[in-house]
């Protein structure tokens, strides 16, 4: 039963793993970063074996919900480029619902990563598109971590990932953290996304809901026409129809125009 | 100081008074002060006078009549009473019969700024728990809707739309029966103990005492979602069916929670296994064993058995 | 709009609307005319979007997912695992084997815990205490070093620490990664699942079970992990009550007792399970406890009901045997093993000085034990462990160690250790001899046991909760509580005892 093992064991990493060559764990060596990485994900979807792979720290966590609630951060270096990578609290959503939630979303929305992965469990990919979805309609510069490949293979479920990167219109990188498959190629996916080099196109949804679809579209124009080149103007009409004051503050103090730099790298308007 | 604090409670209570009075187009006058504030006639007089000589209210026609000074003032304050009752609702574990006294109480306290502080912690809300539209900020509030359940026409679906919260003891068993603003109804008949009522996958007999204190209206649009058979608290162990929808009484974060773990109108939903004590379940939902408290799944709707379905959860 | 707006009472005007501002203002921080536009407009809007509109979008999302994920996705055959998973469940949260199971999963944990330790720690004292401290001690002599300083560190300070480290590190080394393990492989979920009908009863959160099973290995973490409650009231109660849970510094003890007065009480095969029955008893008397005080305070201090309570039960997932106890080594073994030493070292300097420092040629710890005797008596315990509590205050794991030293110094029994106010290695024998002689009787026994389950939180945990907190009130309650539950406990217990024995 070597497979089922939880996020945590794999922490520190006895066992010396097949590490990209030119990747060089930091650890908590923060300094000078070039860029910021956002690790987001369910809880238990081995967000922290990502996290301990990429910067070398071991972050333990056990197997229950809601253990993670502050976000870990650490350091790691690839092609001579730094990177700092903060560890988000695992969250099945950023519709704040509750503290952790509101953690997540305010990092990707407000601290302005360069790329955010989402790491997604590749067994229980419903739920866990929920959650990717929702990231989509905030930043472009997402990357799908498709992990826990191994359980996936073990459960007989064979995934698509072509498929399921051209629905979702985002990079889709299979791995398996444990094993520390695929972390070469996440780290390539995250050197392209970061130096602008991969221009993304995702999903956006539509929310074909009678009522709202006309109020959406009013606010956000509105909404594209106050903070020019805004990449999520849609999303952000829905949360202010919400009444979701974080949103709505940022607004009115001018933080949400800085989300526009996005736009203007990766390069895609909002799909209204 | 003290004397001076009851008097202001008395007089912002009598411009409610009209207020509300105003708003459910009733007349008011210094009799229906009295009766609303329990003053004597003499006392609600004077309390009367003196706000008429201070600009606060007028006379015309034989009707009290808010003057804007008064209005605006009105407003401040049903506006901070119920800011205060969402707030208890949501974010304290105080039981619904207290939300009302309690804003009783904080209505005259609060500071319209406090009160803005308050809403916009809770992402400004649009309606109370009784059903009631908060008035924005600026003094706005949308017209009065509904009318009682009591004469409301047999067969024809509605939705509540306000349920008085006073007397406290009408009030208490009404949340009892399960009824809350925003779940829709049907009345079939009427027998002596009161109307026969279903409602989202419940059937019972409501008192009419009961109904005169619940207002309702037509749907303003087509469902939504197909009306519900049974709450996920009937389902039996590996049974599966899909969800319909969440009630009302599931308000602010535990209904953003419920939602986002999958609880949503078309999720496929089964019975896993229940807790030694019967209570909480746990439920397999869009990939996940959830647990709920049985109270918890009293309040999810869903329709009837589904065959042929397995879910799996996550492994 | 008007600014000052006068009130309708007519008397002056009171302190609540004195700065009452145009109602009409919001707080919207230096913003264009542009987004002042935007905003109007959401308000506008918001009133005739259906009410029920955030309940379609989360649909929306999750629909979308499925087709999605039906899309790319393809299944093929049964898995075995899900089947093995389902048959887990079914014992372990089963209506009639759902809680023999957990007091059974505690009970082994304690039983292989309290007969695993003997031998190592037996072993270790042998080596730490036996053999080094003479050796350290006459070395160290013979280098000229003057006899108090001598005393000061070698009979203070080394053994105290020889002593914490001897009783401490083994029952650690095992229980620790037997609750990582069950961490690990998804149980305390279930624990919840299984118990959150008594805590709704008591107006707490489900959740509180997992916060509880967390002080079972340090206060302080399970302080910490009552974050993950959402409701502020039930926070706080989780955070007040989970002291309660025995934690790593309390089981040692705990366990030393159990093994030493009530193992011996029954027939030496049997002594190991006599005595982890004992801890399991104050372990479950601490969750009855919880329980209480949790119903108690949302009744008086903490007024409301129990909120909604949703939880995951994530699947089991077969822990890795070695990548646990290796990682719960280094997290948590030597962490807290390292705190303890810290605590102990000082500790074993100041016992040395009360024992050592006379007043009117009587140590200091002489008038203490006398002033502190009354109280103790009451409680059914003694001024010795009532000093040696006072001592230990800033760590519960040097409790016993403080009352073994201390009763050398009364009894005068010195051919035991090295002298007045020294640490020594005793076996369970000479051990229960000496607190015999001390005046313990199993009353004493128990009593330090319910004591050692009810008294204040250790210093980390009190400041974690000041942190959690942000309030001296709830700190100072957190305090409180338990003490006047384990005054009351204590001394009814030792009442009733006396009023049986005659």
């Amino acid at each position: 039963m070597s497979s089922g093992c939880p996020p945590s064991a794999c922490s520190g990493c006895a066992v010396p793993g097949r590490s990209p060559a030119s990747l060089q764990r930091l650890g908590l060596g923060l300094e000078n970063w070039d860029h910021v990485v956002a690790l987001a994900g369910n809880p238990n979807t081995g967000k922290s074996t990502v996290f301990n792979n990429l910067t070398g720290l071991r972050q333990h966590t056990g197997n229950w919900p809601g253990k993670t609630i502050a976000r870990a951060e650490g350091g790691f270096s690839y092609r001579d480029r730094r990177y700092k990578l903060v560890d988000l609290p695992g969250t099945y959503s950023l519709l704040s619902s509750s503290l952790d939630e509101e953690v997540a979303r305010d990092f990707i929305l407000f601290g302005k990563p360069d790329v955010t992965v989402v790491v997604v469990d590749a067994t229980a990919l419903e739920r866990n598109l929920n959650l990717a979805l929702q990231v989509l309609q905030i930043t472009d510069r997402t990357i799908v971590c498709l992990n826990l490949m191994d359980e996936a293979r073990a459960h007989g479920l064979r995934i698509d990932t072509r498929g399921l990167a051209r629905d979702l219109g985002v990079p889709v990188i299979p791995t398996a953290a444990r094993q520390r498959e695929g972390m070469e190629e996440l780290l390539g996916e995250i050197e392209r996304v970061a130096t602008g080099q991969l221009a993304a196109r995702p999903r956006r949804l539509t929310y074909d809901v009678p009522g709202l679809r006309d109020a959406i579209r009013r606010l956000a124009a509105e909404v594209e026409a106050a903070v020019p080149g805004v990449a999520n103007a849609p999303w952000i009409a829905l949360r202010l129809l919400h009444g979701d004051e974080s949103v709505r503050r940022a607004l009115a103090r001018g933080e949400l125009g800085l989300v526009s730099e996005d736009a203007a790298v990766g390069g895609v308007g909002a799909a209204a | 100081m003290t004397s001076s604090r009851h008097e202001r409670v008395l007089a912002e209570d009598a411009l409610k008074h009209v207020f509300q009075c105003e708003y459910d187009r009733l007349t008011a006058s210094a009799d229906s002060v009295a009766g609303a504030l329990r003053l004597s006639r003499d006392a609600a007089r004077l309390l009367v006078d003196r706000l008429v000589t201070g600009g606060w209210l007028a006379w015309g026609g034989g009707a009290l009549y808010l003057t804007v000074l008064g209005r605006e003032h009105a407003v401040q304050v049903l506006r901070a009473h119920r800011v205060v009752e969402t707030y208890l609702a949501l974010e304290t574990g105080l039981g619904s019969s207290e939300w009302h006294q309690r804003a009783e109480v904080d209505e005259h306290n609060l500071t319209p700024a406090r009160v803005d502080a308050l809403a916009q912690r809770l992402g400004d809300p649009r309606y109370d728990p009784h059903g009631d539209p908060i008035p924005t900020a600026s003094g706005e509030l949308p017209p009065a809707q509904g009318s009682v359940l009591l004469d409301w026409p047999e067969g024809v679906e509605a939705r509540i739309v306000h349920v008085e919260d006073e007397p406290a003891l009408v009030y208490a068993a009404i949340a009892q029966a399960g009824l809350v603003p925003g779940m829709r109804l049907v009345v079939d008949g009427t027998v002596v103990e009161g109307l026969k009522v279903r409602c989202e996958g419940r059937a019972f007999v409501l008192p009419r005492t009961l109904a005169g204190n619940v207002s309702v209206a037509r749907l303003e649009q087509a469902p939504m979602a197909e009306a519900p058979t049974r709450r996920l608290a009937d389902l039996k162990p590996g049974e599966v069916a899909e969800v319909r929808g969440l009630s009302p009484a599931i308000r602010g974060r535990e209904r953003n929670r419920l939602l986002d773990l999958g609880f949503v109108p078309g999720s496929p939903v089964e019975l896993g296994f229940t807790s030694p004590l019967a209570s909480p379940s746990a439920y397999r939902v869009r990939g996940s064993l959830i647990a709920l408290r049985t109270e918890q799944a009293e309040q999810v709707f869903i329709g009837q058995r589904v065959e042929g379905v397995d879910l799996k959860e996550g492994t | 709009m008007k600014t000052g707006t006068p009130s309708p009472g007519l008397g002056p005007v009171s302190d609540a609307e004195a700065d009452r501002p145009n109602p009409g203002d919001r707080v919207i921080l230096g913003s264009s005319p542009r987004i002042e536009a935007v905003l109007g407009l959401a308000e506008e809007l918001r009133w005739r979007v259906p009410p029920e509109f955030h309940d379609r979008c989360v649909e929306e999302i999750y629909g979308e997912s499925a087709r999605i994920a039906a899309r790319n996705v393809v299944r093929s055959g049964v898995s075995s695992r899900q089947t093995w998973q389902r048959r887990m469940d079914a014992f372990l949260t089963g209506r009639w084997t759902g809680f023999p199971a957990m007091i059974a999963v505690l009970a082994v944990a304690l039983w292989i815990t309290i007969v695993g330790a003997n031998v190592p720690s037996a072993a270790m004292a042998g080596v730490l205490v036996d053999t080094l401290h003479p050796a350290l001690k006459s070395g160290l002599g013979q280098l000229g070093m003057p006899w108090w300083l001598n005393g000061l560190l070698v009979d203070g300070l080394y053994l105290t620490t020889a002593w914490v480290v001897s009783v401490m590190l083994p029952p650690m080394l095992i229980f620790f990664p037997m609750f990582t393990l069950l961490e690990d492989f998804g149980y305390l979920p279930r624990v919840a699942f299984n118990l959150d009908r008594l805590f709704q009863r008591a107006g707490a959160h489900g959740k509180q079970a997992l916060t509880m099973s967390m002080g079972w290995g340090c206060n302080a973490a399970g302080v910490t992990a009552c974050r993950i409650i959402d409701s502020p009231r039930e926070r706080l109660i989780a955070i007040l009550t989970n002291n309660f849970a025995l934690c790593n510094g309390r089981w040692p003890t705990q366990i030393l007792i159990a093994t030493v007065f009530v193992g011996s009480l029954v027939a030496p095969a049997l002594a190991g399970v006599a005595a982890a029955v004992a801890v399991l008893g104050v372990a479950l008397l601490g969750v009855v406890l919880s329980l209480g005080v949790s119903w108690a305070l949302s009744r008086t201090l903490l007024r409301g009901e129990a909120s909604a309570f949703s939880l995951e039960l994530p699947p089991y997932r077969p822990p890795r045997f070695w990548r646990t106890l290796y990682t719960s080594l280094i997290d948590r073994t030597l962490f807290v093993l390292w705190r303890a030493v810290l605590f102990a070292a000082p500790a074993g300097v100041a016992i040395w000085c009360v024992a050592n420092i006379t007043v009117t040629g009587r140590p200091l710890a002489f008038w203490a034990i006398a002033g502190l005797e009354p109280l103790g008596w009451v409680m059914g315990l003694s001024g010795v462990i009532l000093l040696a509590y006072v001592i230990a205050i800033p760590a519960n794991e040097i409790v016993v160690p403080s009352i073994l030293m201390l009763t050398v110094l009364v009894t005068g029994m010195t051919e035991l250790g090295q002298g007045a106010g020294v640490m020594f290695e005793a076996g369970d024998n000479v051990l229960k001899k000496l607190l015999v002689a001390g005046g313990w009787t199993p009353m004493t026994a128990v009593c330090l046991m319910l004591f050692s389950l009810c008294h204040n939180p250790c210093s980390t945990t009190l400041y974690t909760i000041y942190k959690e907190t942000g309030s001296w009130r709830w700190t100072v309650w957190s305090a409180l509580i338990p003490m006047a539950i384990g005054f009351v406990l204590c001394a009814g217990t030792a009442a009733v005892w006396r009023w049986i024995a005659g």
